[in-house]
């Protein structure tokens, strides 16, 4: 039992190590980025259209829930106002970036995996090897770009709709007009606020890429390999986008 | 230039806890056509990806074109790789793309070939494999046999002066088989390439080689000629050339004796032609008119 359990650990520090190695190595080839534009900027068309539809709804829904249950507590003070300083600052520091994250890591991260996995279980990535055609170059490179860009651009989408999700209950619910709900949006929502989230949607997007090509590239045995390089890059991205969100705003806000 | 191309001295590699290669020995001279055949699963794959560094030995050495393959480093290796063609026994085609975009891919990656060269070069060699009008079509598209030939198109597109077939003819009619034999055939006299060929189809093996070797019990047990494969009185060689199943390569791997090459003056006491096996004259067919 104990056993089993020392086994999958270091199974997954091999696996961080992996993907670190992976991440660094991209990195090494980002001179090289033009050559692969075409293919990243078909990537980030996919990232992005893929995330839209469910960025649309985890948004809108984020933004109301988090109106609605500080709307209830700020009532029995009469501060109801407060939910316009409260919804937008949350959704641009904390909840804008995360929820990007987990969508992005259950449609675009598993897709990565499984994509890069099939490739490697088919002796595809054996054959770049033969051609001399660098796999990190190859697959990784417009992969982690692609996603690293689309998921600052996905999580402005997510904080504007969570913002107007705000305004909305405000306004249906706690009699707060659009127009104030705005003006205090406006006057106390920090630019460090903004940089802080957009930089953390950079470093989870650039994570959960990562961890898709890395976990792909190590499936092993068929089709039931790939399945599991599948599973583990969304709970591994997950668990990533938690650590990192804490460390993230802890750098940012000491 | 030294003689031979591909030197491999006592490799060894052990694959899921088995043994595949137990101290191989090959060597391939310049401007040959090697073929190797052997039983399925004694490592014939195992040996090319050693050639090719896909697989690093256990201990022994693989030097290619000078260069030890287990201890390059990968600029080195991707330096080496680039003179060689590899087919894969699967074909390996890349699956997000089409055809031409899959033969072109190394001529466009690596050689930075200009467009209009490249669609010729592709052209050119997707007609040695014998392939028409099937440059937009996708891998998942094709027949085996076809993916096979268009992973062959892929393998010699950058003229490689060493080139690596694992069963090329594999899945491949008859006539399909003749026209890769040419092709290996001319390769060799036009192009003087060195060729290695995993291959199953004796027929086939006796017409492109120059030399063939057995791969058996982790090793190459034999090497010779065609005709040395026909004159030997090796029990061994002998089982597998004929396609028998009783014989010492289907024994209990326990009691697997070794068998010694033997050349005694007077003739056999077995004698070759009376097997029920067809004899591998009648497999021969006259190449298409
Ligand atoms: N990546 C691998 N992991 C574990 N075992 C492997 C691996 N690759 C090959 N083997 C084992 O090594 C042995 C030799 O495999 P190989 O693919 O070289 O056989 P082969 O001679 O090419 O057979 P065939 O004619 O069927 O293609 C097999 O027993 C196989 O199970
Ligand atoms: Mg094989």
């Amino acid at each position: 039992m104990i056993f089993r359990y020392a086994n999958q650990m270091v199974a997954s520090i091999e696996g961080i190590g992996h993907t670190l190695i992976l991440l660094t190595r991209t990195l090494l080839w980002i001179p090289w980025l033009w050559r692969k534009r075409a293919e990243t900027v078909a990537q980030m068309a996919t990232c992005a259209f893929g995330g839209f539809p469910v960025a649309m709804i985890v948004g809108m829904f984020s933004g109301m829930v988090l109106a609605l249950q500080s709307g209830y507590t700020l009532q029995k003070w009469g501060q109801e106002e407060l939910i316009a300083i409260v919804v937008p600052a949350s959704m641009v520091r904390e909840m804008g970036p995360v929820m990007t994250g987990f969508i992005l890591a259950g449609l675009v991260g598993s897709t990565m995996a499984a994509e890069v996995g099939t490739m490697n279980v088919s002796e595809e990535i054996e054959a770049l090897e033969v051609m001399s055609i660098n796999p990190v170059y190859f697959l990784a490179l417009p992969r982690i770009v692609a996603l690293a860009l689309v998921a600052p651009l996905l999580t402005i989408y997510v904080d504007l709709i969570g913002i107007f999700g705000g305004a909305f209950v405000g306004d249906r619910i706690l009699n707060l007009s659009y127009t104030t709900y705005m003006k205090h949006t406006l006057d106390t929502l920090e630019l460090k606020d903004i940089y802080s989230g957009l930089l953390k949607a950079l470093v989870f997007g650039t994570l959960i890429s990562s961890v898709g090509v890395s976990q792909g590239m190590r499936a092993r045995g068929g089709a039931e390999g790939v399945g599991k390089a599948t599973m583990r890059t969304v709970v591994i991205s997950f668990v990533y986008i938690l650590i990192f969100d804490y460390i993230l705003t802890w750098m940012v806000y000491q | 230039m030294p003689e031979h191309v591909i030197e491999i001295v006592d490799l060894c590699k052990s694959l899921g806890g088995k043994q595949v290669l137990n101290r191989l020995c090959l060597q391939v001279r310049r401007g040959e056509t090697f073929v190797i055949i052997g039983r399925s699963g004694t490592g014939k794959s195992v040996t090319l990806k050693h050639i090719i560094g896909l697989m690093k030995p256990d201990s022994g050495t693989c030097t290619v074109f000078g260069t030890e393959m287990g201890k390059a480093t990968r600029a080195e290796a991707e330096t080496v790789r680039r003179r060689i063609g590899y087919l894969f026994q699967s074909g390996a085609l890349l699956a997000s793309m089409n055809v031409e975009d899959n033969v072109a891919l190394p001529l466009r990656e690596i050689e930075r070939m200009p467009e209009d060269q490249v669609l010729r070069t592709v052209r050119e060699k997707l007609d040695l494999v014998d392939l028409d009008k099937v440059e937009l079509k996708m891998p998942s598209e094709l027949s085996g046999g076809m993916r096979k030939r268009v992973g062959l198109a892929r393998a010699i597109s950058r003229n490689p002066e060493l080139v690596l077939y694992d069963e090329p003819t594999s899945g491949l009619d008859p006539i399909g088989t003749a026209a890769i034999d040419e092709l290996i055939l001319s390769m060799k006299k036009k192009l003087k390439v060195t060729q290695i060929v995993v291959t199953h189809d004796m027929a086939s093996a006796r017409r492109i080689a120059d030399r063939i070797g057995l791969l058996y019990d982790g090793r190459i047990y034999f090497t010779g000629t065609p005709a040395d494969l026909d004159e030997t009185t090796d029990v061994v060689v002998h089982q597998f050339v004929h396609g028998e199943v009783a014989g010492p390569m289907t024994e209990k791997s326990g009691e697997t004796k070794r068998y010694r090459r033997q050349r005694p003056p007077t003739p056999p006491p077995a004698p070759p032609t009376p097997h029920p096996a067809p004899a591998p004259e009648k497999q021969d067919f006259p190449p298409p008119a």
